[in-house]
C-alpha cells in the first residue's frame, strides 16, 4: 500500500462573503495522478493555492509528504507547481532560470546547474536550454515550468490546466510528462484542467469540484460507474414521416427523455439504449442511422456539474 | 544566504535586461546638460563654483533617488502582474528575504546613480576643494534618502493592487516631498524651518546646500539630518514588520 | 566729593554698572572669492555680574578700499536678536554671507544691549575677496560627453547581447 502524501481536511476559503471552496477534504498516496475536474470558477486553483501555501485557508488543515499546514516554508520544500497562466522572466534563459530556482531550494550554485541541466533533457528542452525564455513556444514555457516544478525532487506537483491552449501535439507532450513524473519518479501529481479525456489517459483518480465542494471523487471507474454517468444518450435518425410516431413509442419507455430536431431524435435513458432500440425496431419503425455518446466521465462531469462550462 | 541569491538575480535582470543601463544612461545625460549650463552660463553673476556644484549634486540625488523609487515601486506589483511572483512565493524562501533581495537591487540603481555623478561634481568643484564634501554629502544624504525611499517604493508596490497604481502612488509621494525644495523662502521663518526640517527630502537637500555653498561645518547643522535617519529607521522598520504578511498575491485573483 | 558720589553710586547700583557684554568673532581673516558663502559665526558673553535684557546682534561690512558696500546684498538678515543672558553665561550668533564685491573688507559685529547707551563691538575679520573665478565650460565639455557616451555604449552592448542569445 502506497504512503499517504496528501491529506486535506475540511479545507476551506472565503473571499470576504463569497465562498471560493467549501469543506475539502481528499487524501492523495504516492505515484498518484489525481484529477481535479470543475467548470470555472469551481474552486480548483484556490485549492491548489492553499494546498501550496500560497494563499492562508479561512478553515480546515492539511499535510503534505506529512509535513502540517502550520509548517508553510517546509512544504514549500516538498511540492512542486506550476500554476495556471505562470509567468516567465522573458531574458533568462532557461538553464538561467532553472539553476535560479535551484538555488532558491537551498542548492548550491554547482549542484543546481547540474539539476537544471538534467531536467532540461527530460523535458525535452535540453537543445534550448541557453535561448532566452521570450523565445520558447507555449508548449515549451508550460514544460519548462513543470521542470522548474521538479527542481526540488518535490513529493507532490500541482499542475494547474497544464494543458490550457496547447495544441494536441503540445497537450501530449505534457501529459506523457505527468504519466513519467507520476509512474517513474513515484511522486503524487494533483491535475488541474478541463479537458475530460486528458483525465481518463493518465489520472488514477478524480476529484470533481462545483461552486467550492467536492461533488464526487474516487477513482475514474467509480466515478463513470455512478448513477448520473451510467445515464446514456444517443441520436436516432428515422424517415421524417416516422418521426413524430418514434418520438411516441420512446416517450412510453419508463426513465427516457426524448427531444426532436427535424428528422433526429435525441434521447436520454438510465436503462441504456437496448429497450429503446426493442421498442422502436418492434413497432416496425425503420432506424436510418444510431449513434451512442461515449464519454462517460463527461457525462458525470456535465452531470454532476449541471452543465458546467467545462 | 536566499536574500543574497534573490538580489543577485535581481541585479542581473535589472542591468542586464536593459532598464539599469538605459536608466543610467538618461541620468546621465540629465547630469551632462545640467554640468554644461553651469559650467557655461557666466550671465548668471551670481552662480559661483560652490552654487553650480551644489546644483549638480541636488539634481544627482534627487533624480538618483527617483530612479531608485521607480525600481522599488515596480519590484512586487510589477511581478506580480507578470506572473512571476507566485512562482517565487512557491519557494521555501521567506518573504523577508524576498523583500531584501529587492530593496539591495533597487539600491544598486542609487550606487550607479552615485558613481555617475563623481566626474560632473569633479569636473565643477576642481580648484575650490569642495568635491570631497560633494562626494560625501551625495554618499551619506544621498544614500539614505534613496534607501528610505527604496523602501517604501516596496510596501507601496507590495500594496497596489496594480503596477500603474503602485508607480503613480510613489511618483505622487517624491513630488510632494520634492515640491518645498523649489520654495526658497522656506526656512526664513521658523514655521518654515520646521516644514523644512520634518520632510526628510528637503531637510536633506537643506542640509548639501548650508554645508557645500554657505560653508557651514559638518556638525553645525546636524539637526537636519535627524528627520531623513528618522525616515529611513521608520521606512526600514515597516518593511521589515509588514513586509513579510503584504508579499503575496492579492486576494481572489484568478480563483477558478 | 565727586569721587565719593561716584564710589556710592557703584556700590548702590551694581546691577547697571556691571552688565557689560562682550563680542568676539570665530576669525581673524577670511579669504574668499566672488559669490562664495562666508559663515560668520561669534560669541556673546555677558561679562558682568547682572543679567542682560534681551540683545540685538547686527553684522556690518565696511570695505578697506573705498569698494561700494551694499549689506542687504551680502545678507539677507544683518540683525538679529538674542535671548538675555546671566552673568557669565554666552550664545552663539552667526551669519550667512555671501561676499558680493572683490576687494578688501572688514566685518564685524555690534552687539546693541536692551536699554544701555553703551555698544559692544567685536574685533573685525579682515576679508579678502578675489575676483571671480569663472567655471571653465571647456573643462566640463569633454566629461559631459564622455559620460553619456560610454553608458550609451554600455546599453548597446546589453542590448546587442540580448538580440544575438536567441
Amino acid at each position: 500500500m502506497p504512503g499517504v502524501t496528501l491529506e486535506a481536511r475540511e479545507l476551506s476559503k472565503w473571499f470576504g462573503s463569497r465562498t471560493a471552496v467549501d469543506s475539502v477534504s481528499f487524501t492523495a498516496y504516492e505515484g498518484e495522478v489525481i484529477g481535479l475536474l470543475g467548470p470555472n470558477g469551481a474552486g480548483k486553483t484556490t485549492t491548489i493555492r492553499m494546498l501550496s501555501t500560497v494563499l492562508p485557508p479561512t478553515g480546515g488543515d492539511f499535510t503534505v509528504a506529512g509535513v502540517p499546514s502550520s509548517q508553510p516554508a517546509g512544504i514549500r520544500a516538498r511540492i512542486g507547481v506550476l500554476p495556471e497562466s505562470a509567468g516567465y522572466p522573458m531574458f533568462q534563459t532557461g538553464l538561467e532560470y532553472l539553476t535560479y530556482h535551484g538555488r532558491l531550494f537551498g542548492l548550491s550554485r554547482d549542484e543546481a546547474r547540474q539539476t537544471a541541466v538534467r531536467l532540461l533533457g527530460q523535458v525535452g528542452l535540453a537543445d534550448r536550454a541557453q535561448s532566452r525564455i521570450a523565445t520558447y513556444s507555449r508548449g515549451m514555457r508550460q514544460r519548462l515550468g513543470i521542470a522548474r516544478a521538479l527542481v526540488n525532487n518535490p513529493s507532490v506537483v500541482f499542475l494547474d490546466e497544464p494543458t490550457l491552449g496547447l495544441d494536441p501535439a503540445g497537450q501530449r507532450e505534457i501529459l506523457t510528462l505527468v504519466r513519467m513524473i507520476a509512474e517513474a519518479r513515484g511522486t503524487t501529481v494533483v491535475l488541474s484542467t478541463h479537458t475530460l479525456p486528458e483525465v481518463e489517459q493518465v489520472c488514477s483518480s478524480v476529484l470533481i469540484l462545483n461552486e467550492g465542494k467536492v461533488v464526487v471523487s474516487g477513482s475514474v471507474a467509480e466515478v463513470t460507474s455512478t448513477e448520473a454517468a451510467s445515464r446514456q444518450s444517443g441520436r436516432l435518425r428515422v424517415p421524417p414521416e416516422e418521426v413524430p410516431r418514434a418520438a411516441e413509442v420512446l416517450r412510453r419507455l419508463p426513465g427516457v427523455s426524448v427531444e426532436v430536431s427535424k428528422d433526429v431524435l435525441t434521447v436520454t435513458s438510465a436503462d441504456g439504449m437496448n429497450s429503446m432500440l426493442s421498442a422502436v425496431l418492434d413497432a416496425g419503425i425503420v432506424l436510418l442511422s444510431f449513434e451512442v455518446d461515449g464519454a462517460r466521465l463527461s457525462d458525470a462531469f456535465l452531470a454532476m456539474t449541471r452543465g458546467g462550462t467545462s | 544566504m536566499s536574500a543574497r541569491v534573490i538580489a543577485g538575480q535581481e541585479c542581473r535582470d535589472l542591468w542586464l535586461s536593459g532598464r539599469g543601463p538605459v536608466l543610467t544612461f538618461v541620468y546621465s545625460v540629465l547630469l551632462s546638460a545640467v554640468t554644461y549650463l553651469a559650467a557655461t552660463n557666466r550671465i548668471l553673476n551670481f552662480l559661483e563654483q560652490r552654487e553650480s556644484v551644489n546644483l549638480v549634486l541636488q539634481i544627482a540625488v534627487a533624480v538618483g533617488v527617483l530612479l531608485t523609487l521607480v525600481v522599488a515601486a515596480d519590484a512586487i506589483s510589477g511581478e506580480r502582474e507578470r506572473g512571476t511572483l507566485e512562482s517565487l512565493l512557491l519557494t521555501p524562501v521567506s518573504r523577508g528575504s524576498i523583500v531584501l533581495g529587492k530593496l539591495v537591487a533597487a539600491m544598486s540603481l542609487w550606487g550607479a546613480a552615485f558613481v555617475v555623478a563623481l566626474p560632473y561634481l569633479w569636473v565643477l568643484g576642481k580648484g575650490v576643494a569642495v568635491v570631497g564634501k560633494a562626494v560625501l554629502l551625495a554618499l551619506v544624504v544621498g544614500t539614505v534618502l534613496a534607501l528610505s525611499m527604496a523602501a517604501v517604493g516596496l510596501l507601496i508596490s507590495a500594496r497596489s493592487s496594480t503596477n500603474k497604481v503602485s508607480l503613480a502612488a510613489s511618483l505622487f509621494l517624491l513630488l510632494a516631498l520634492f515640491a518645498p525644495t523649489q520654495l526658497p523662502a522656506m526656512s526664513k521663518s521658523s514655521v518654515g524651518d520646521l516644514l523644512v526640517r520634518i520632510n526628510p527630502v528637503t531637510a536633506g537637500i537643506h542640509y548639501i546646500g548650508l554645508v557645500l555653498v554657505k560653508g557651514h561645518t559638518w556638525a553645525q547643522d546636524l539637526s537636519y539630518l535627524i528627520s531623513p535617519v528618522v525616515a529611513v529607521v521608520v521606512a526600514a522598520v515597516a518593511l521589515a514588520l509588514a513586509g513579510p504578511r503584504i508579499v503575496r498575491l492579492t486576494g481572489g485573483v484568478g480563483s477558478g | 566729593m565727586r569721587l565719593l558720589l561716584a564710589v556710592l553710586v557703584l556700590v548702590l547700583f551694581p546691577a547697571t554698572a556691571s552688565a557689560t557684554v562682550e563680542v568676539t568673532m570665530s576669525e581673524s581673516r577670511i579669504a574668499g572669492a566672488v559669490g562664495q558663502y562666508l559663515n560668520i559665526s561669534s560669541t556673546v558673553t555677558n561679562t558682568g555680574s547682572s543679567p542682560t535684557g534681551k540683545l540685538i546682534a547686527h553684522l556690518n561690512v565696511a570695505s578697506s578700499n573705498g569698494v561700494y558696500v551694499d549689506l542687504e546684498d551680502w545678507t539677507a538678515a544683518p540683525t538679529q536678536s538674542l535671548p538675555a543672558l546671566g552673568p557669565g553665561e554666552s550664545t552663539e550668533v552667526s551669519w550667512d554671507v555671501q561676499a558680493v564685491n572683490a576687494g578688501v573688507f572688514n566685518v564685524y559685529a555690534v552687539v546693541l544691549p536692551d536699554g544701555s547707551a553703551s555698544l559692544s563691538v567685536s574685533p573685525p575679520i579682515h576679508l579678502e575677496v578675489a575676483g571671480r573665478r569663472t567655471l571653465s565650460a571647456g573643462g566640463a565639455l569633454p566629461i559631459a560627453l564622455i559620460v553619456p557616451l560610454l553608458l550609451g555604449i554600455v546599453v548597446y552592448a546589453v542590448r546587442r547581447r540580448l538580440r544575438t542569445t536567441t
